[in-house]
């Protein structure tokens, strides 16, 4: 190759190897080697087909004949030049092409310009091979780096998330997750201005600035609260979807302030609360041409879609916090959330300030109204109680349901006992106001304790407890009544708790013993039966009598217990002397409390008890007293009909005391009417008495009752019953309640006297 | 150099002009530029209907006057033309002048177009402005004539975007417009219009032959260089050195050109580059202008990286001797045909070798060659002429058409 040739070889390399897209590298060399070896036709021939040609008219190329050329054909003429010699060079086999000239006219290519030629179409395939070569590499760098920029810009977006979800699950306060939220989608997103408004609580027509950042967000009108429907996220409500708004100036909801500042694109999405759409988060930018890409749009609903779980979240825990300190029937704060205020009440830094009271309130026989109405009529009993309450009282004062049928109030500004009492005597009457519900009216009393803080109180539970006390105390002097603490109602109930205590004690210890006091039969004056009575040996005390202690086992269940040892002693007693006494068969009496009266299993009890004993059934006599018969009547039937199917008799206790008339006598299953002491005392003193007494008398008999007067006392009392004809009595006149032991003596002794009678 | 244009005519006798075949020429120096118009074109007209006039004009002018003018001659006749470093003529070159050519008669098919905004788009603009060849297809003799705005950027892309469509049977020949050597901006005229960063094709189709003669009258100087470092029309190295420094070193230049730009660029002038091509002959490249900062000397057109570049010079009796030659193989070319006139795009480059005198001279001799037949040219900032091969763009040269 001469100078000539190498030197062009070299321009041809150097002017080829800079040129970096493959249409201008063909065209490029094509025209280098023209003009290289001085011919009007060059061409490229390239993957099977003509890559570039010159030298022909626009539009004529002969491109069949390139390709054709290239193949290795030699055609003497070409189109537009008539004759032409015509010199072509294979590319590489991979690149399936040639580099052709082609000469018009005589002069015939040289072997030098072949040399030339041949070198140039190797420069050629090897630029085009490298160009390739960088193309391929260009594309698959240009889709990792979209790929590797998408995984890193979803990578931020993540971080993003995570530091706000990490917030939410720990309940962190909703402030500062929705500030984290904005944080995040400034760093993400971007833009200017980024505005988390949520719906005004107090007036759903407006959006206020919860989370604001950015530029212009301290400016007063922007960050003022607008109307729903204004704004990029106004729009995003109403719409209740993503908005894009690429010209925010033309948007007819613009906000004017934003307007003023520059603003020139937004995106809006919605925000949920439990469903129901709660505000907005919105991205705005002052960036002429700015526009949100895909990737944008996702994170931000990602945010959005953060905002809202954090929005129901705090709603729900609210929600949570709120029913775990209230009621769910009344809505009113429960025992739990009293408590607290209240205590809150006691701090010791409070002195000096105004004083507090506690009303404690019960409504009367709750468990009458369930029972007879059903309990959607005592709901809303209990509802209506509660409205009642809270407007008796003033708003900042605290109204709360502690249990089922108890109410609690704390008045915040209550200085003495007085005006708390004036405060519940108001609460009662309200109380008292028939209810009515639909065509049916109730009308409703309740007991109420009052307990007025004292300075030296620190316990919110002792002051309930006084409250509670003062309540109970109330109640027990009857219904619609007001009881006023007193230190002694602690001390009372502390030696109730004690003798509680005691009880328990005294039945595992045998502490108990039965006294029996004998019932005389009037015409003969002979012992015919027995009534059980118990007796408590204090180790302390000594001989404690029942009315010290029997309401307490009433009260708490204990004379269940009680009960049914005694039953079974006395049976047990009374069946020994059967054996002893077989020809003196003794009536046992024993007494029945209001609870054993209502236990189910009373009648299986007693029966188990007659069979485990060996006591005849008709030599057993439960005593009832009239009041407790009176409480539950319906019951009491029931379950004294089905004792006496057992084929024991039933006596109605404490007769003339209760409030029946005398014409329940035909319904009660009794047998034996027990006249209280109350009118056995008057049975002498004169005919008025004595009349009331003679009535009863008759009318029992009248009805075949058995008669028994309780508590003679005096030979008169004793003489003017008989008189009247009453078939039976007991009373000291006759005898004290004694001991077995005693009892076996009196039962020998009057043996012996009926056998020395009958001789 | 013997141009053929398509297919090769068998010799015919000479034949007697064809009156109804035409060209005509007319020149003007009035200050007044509606009135130079005017003139220069009445006087080539001569009451004739033309195919085709072509001006060409000073910068100094009115421009819109002055086409004005000449157009209250020709009609809308179609008009194409562009701004000068120096008009020919006939009688004798002028500047700050107006020269009218015009043809018209039978056997003529002319169409002209324009491209504009040729800077942004050289290539493209070659090609739209060839885009009038198709008009003319049925013609046996055909030509593209090429006016262009040598300052819009490389005029090679432009031949080869006119290349592009023409394709290798249709021979290039014109002109870069100039402005008086200010080097500021040129114009071009078509029809009513008064353009710049133009370019405009006016395809001529001929029943008779028509010839280009390319000559330059440069010598070669000494060994050539190897341009070891060059980028678009700049020369950065020379045989590994900076181009300036090789290129003063090697022609011994004046202190003076060594030192101020103007200097230098008069010195330039007639010291182009020769640029290797296969037949031997050079292409010549117009040096422009230096950067003595960077040490680097600027073309108007590409010299290629890698290449050799032979050092040139020449003189008034050279460049002379190039005109002749250049003028007698344009005519050779019309196989015996007399010709109708000659048209001249001399490059400035050679009108500053020649001097007044020398200038006076060259067109005497173009008029000779002419045989009485009109004669028409400017001096022009580049010349275009392909005949064969794929290269167009010439320096300091000289391309002669002949028309019969």
């Amino acid at each position: 190759m001469t100078d000539w040739s190498s030197q062009q070889l070299t321009e041809f390399l150097t002017a080829v190897s800079a040129v970096p897209e493959e249409s201008i590298l063909l065209r490029s060399a094509a025209e280098r080697a023209a003009e290289a070896v001085e011919s009007e036709v060059a061409a490229v021939v390239i993957d099977g087909r003509v890559g570039t040609s010159i030298g022909f008219a626009a539009g004529e190329a002969p491109d069949a004949l390139l390709l054709a050329i290239a193949s290795g054909e030699r055609p003497t003429e070409l189109p537009g030049l008539g004759r032409v010699s015509i010199l072509a060079v294979a590319l590489e086999h991979e690149l399936d092409g040639a580099l052709i000239v082609a000469r018009a006219g005589a002069d015939p290519f040289t072997t030098e310009d072949g040399g030339l030629l041949r070198g140039m179409a190797r420069v050629l395939a090897l630029s085009l091979r490298m160009l390739r070569l960088l193309e391929a590499e260009r594309l698959a760098r240009e889709a990792s780096e979209a790929k590797t920029e998408e995984i890193v810009e979803r990578q931020r977006l993540l971080e993003g998330l995570s530091e706000v979800q990490r917030l939410i699950t720990q309940r962190a306060p909703l402030q500062e997750v929705l500030d984290a939220i904005t944080a995040g989608v400034e760093a993400i997103i971007g833009d200017e201005v980024i505005g988390l408004r949520l719906i005004d609580p107090g007036d759903p027509t407006l959006l206020t600035a919860t989370s604001v950042r950015g530029i212009g967000a301290e400016a007063a009108d922007r960050i003022a609260p607008h109307s729903i429907d204004m704004g990029a996220g106004g729009m995003a409500i109403t719409e209740d979807r993503l908005v894009v708004i690429e010209d925010y100036a033309s948007l007819p909801q613009a906000i004017p302030a934003w307007v003023e500042m520059g603003l020139q694109a937004a995106m809006a999405a919605p925000l949920y609360r439990e469903g129901a759409v709660a505000g907005t988060l919105v991205v705005s930018s002052t960036r002429a041409g700015r526009q949100y890409s895909q990737t944008e749009r996702v994170a931000l609903l990602a945010f959005a879609e953060h905002a809202s779980l954090a929005l129901t979240d705090a709603e729900r825990t609210q929600q949570m916090l709120h029913s775990a300190l209230h009621d769910a029937l009344t809505g009113l704060p429960n025992r739990a959330l009293f408590l607290d205020r209240l205590q809150q009440r006691l701090a010791p830094t409070r002195t000096g300030k105004p004083r507090s009271a506690v009303l404690f309130l019960d409504v009367d026989q709750l468990k009458y109204i369930n029972d007879s109405l059903g309990h959607l009529a005592g709901d809303q009993v209990l509802i209506g109680v509660a409205r009642r309450l809270q407007r008796s009282v003033r708003p900042d004062d605290t109204v709360s349901r502690i249990s089922g049928d108890e109410f609690a109030v704390l008045l915040n500004d209550c200085p003495s006992d007085r005006e708390a009492g004036a405060v519940a005597e108001r609460v009662l009457e309200g109380i008292r106001e028939p209810f009515v519900f639909g065509s049916r009216t109730l009308v409703v009393s309740a007991s109420l304790g009052v307990r007025v803080v004292r300075a030296e109180d620190l316990d919110a539970q002792d002051v309930m407890r006084g409250a509670d006390l003062a309540m109970y105390e109330a109640k027990a002097s009857g219904p619609g009544r007001v009881g006023t603490y007193r230190p002694e109602l602690d001390e009372a109930a502390l030696q109730r708790l004690n003798v509680e205590e005691q009880l328990r004690a005294a039945l595992q210890n045998n502490e108990f013993v039965i006294a029996y006091q004998p019932i005389i039969a009037m015409r003969t004056g002979r012992t015919e039966g027995v009534e059980a009575l118990v007796r408590w040996n204090h180790p302390d005390r000594g001989t404690v009598p029942p009315s010290e202690f029997i309401s307490i086992t009433e009260e708490t269940g204990l004379i269940v217990q009680l009960g049914a040892w005694v039953l079974r002693e006395a049976c047990g007693q009374v069946a020994k002397w059967n054996v002893t006494h077989p020809n003196l068969p003794l009536q046992l009496s024993v007494n029945l409390s209001a609870r054993q009266l209502h236990e189910m299993d009373l009648v299986g009890s007693v029966r188990r008890i007659l069979h485990e004993t060996g006591l005849p059934p008709q030599q057993l006599t439960l005593e009832v007293t009239e009041s407790i018969l009176l409480r539950d009547v319906a019951g009491s039937i029931e379950q004294l009909s089905a004792l006496r199917r057992t084929g024991v008799s039933i006596a109605i206790d404490d007769f003339g005391t209760g409030y029946s008339s005398l014409s329940y006598l035909q319904r009660l299953p009794v047998d034996v009417v027990k006249i209280d002491r109350s009118f056995v005392s008057e049975v002498s003193s004169g005919a008025r008495a004595a009349a009331f007494v003679q009535a009863i008398l008759q009318l029992c008999r009248t009805i075949e009752l058995k008669t028994v007067a309780e508590g003679v006392e005096t030979a008169a009392q004793a003489a003017g019953l008989r008189k009247l004809g009453c078939d039976m009595a007991q009373g000291f006149y006759f005898a004290h309640p004694l001991s077995p032991d005693q009892i076996e003596a009196r039962l020998t002794r009057e043996r012996a006297t009926l056998l020395a009678h009958q001789r | 150099m013997v141009i053929q244009t398509t297919p090769t005519p068998t010799k015919t006798p000479p034949k007697a002009r064809t009156p109804s075949r035409w060209m005509g020429v007319g020149q003007a120096t009035d200050d007044a530029p509606k009135q130079a118009g005017r003139t220069a074109a009445k006087d080539a007209l001569m009451g004739r209907t033309p195919e085709l006039v072509i001006v060409f004009c000073s910068e100094r002018y009115d421009l819109p006057a002055l086409l004005a003018g000449v157009r209250s001659q020709t009609g809308d006749a179609q008009l194409i033309g562009c701004s000068t470093a120096g008009e020919i003529a006939t009688a004798g070159a002028s500047e700050a002048g107006v020269v009218v050519l015009a043809l018209g008669g039978e056997g003529f098919a002319i169409k002209t177009a324009v491209a504009t905004g040729a800077s942004s788009d050289l290539r493209g603009a070659g090609a739209t402005a060839a885009s009038c060849m198709a008009a003319i297809a049925d013609r046996p003799y055909r030509i593209l004539l090429l006016l262009t705005d040598g300052l819009a950027g490389d005029q090679q892309e432009v031949v080869r975007g006119a290349y592009s469509v023409a394709g290798a049977s249709v021979p290039l020949v014109g002109g870069c417009a100039g402005d008086d050597l200010k080097m500021h901006a040129t114009h071009q005229l078509y029809g009513d219009a008064v353009l710049n960063d133009a370019v405009i094709g006016a395809a001529i189709g001929s029943d008779s032959p028509l010839g280009i003669g390319v000559r330059h009258g440069w010598r070669r100087v000494g060994e050539p260089l190897l341009v070891t470092r060059s980028a678009n029309n700049r020369v950065y190295e020379l045989d590994d050195r900076p181009a300036l420094d090789a290129y003063l070193d090697r022609l011994s230049a004046p202190a003076e050109a060594r030192r101020t730009p103007e200097a230098f660029t008069q010195f330039a002038q007639t010291h182009p580059l020769g640029l290797n091509r296969r037949s031997g002959e050079e292409q010549v490249r117009f040096v422009a202008g230096a950067d003595f900062a960077d040490r680097s000397i600027g073309c108007i057109a590409e010299v290629p990286q890698g290449g050799l570049a032979w050092l040139m010079e020449g003189d008034a009796e050279s460049v002379l001797a190039a005109t002749d030659a250049a003028c007698a193989d344009a005519l050779a070319a019309l196989g015996g045909h007399p010709p109708l006139g000659l048209v001249a795009f001399d490059c400035i480059a050679r009108k500053g070798v020649l001097g007044d005198l020398g200038v006076a001279d060259e067109v005497a001799r173009v008029a000779r060659h002419a045989d009485g037949a009109p004669v028409a040219g400017f001096y022009t900032y580049g010349e275009i002429a392909r005949t064969q091969g794929v290269s167009g763009f010439h320096n300091q040269t000289l391309v002669v058409l002949a028309v019969s």
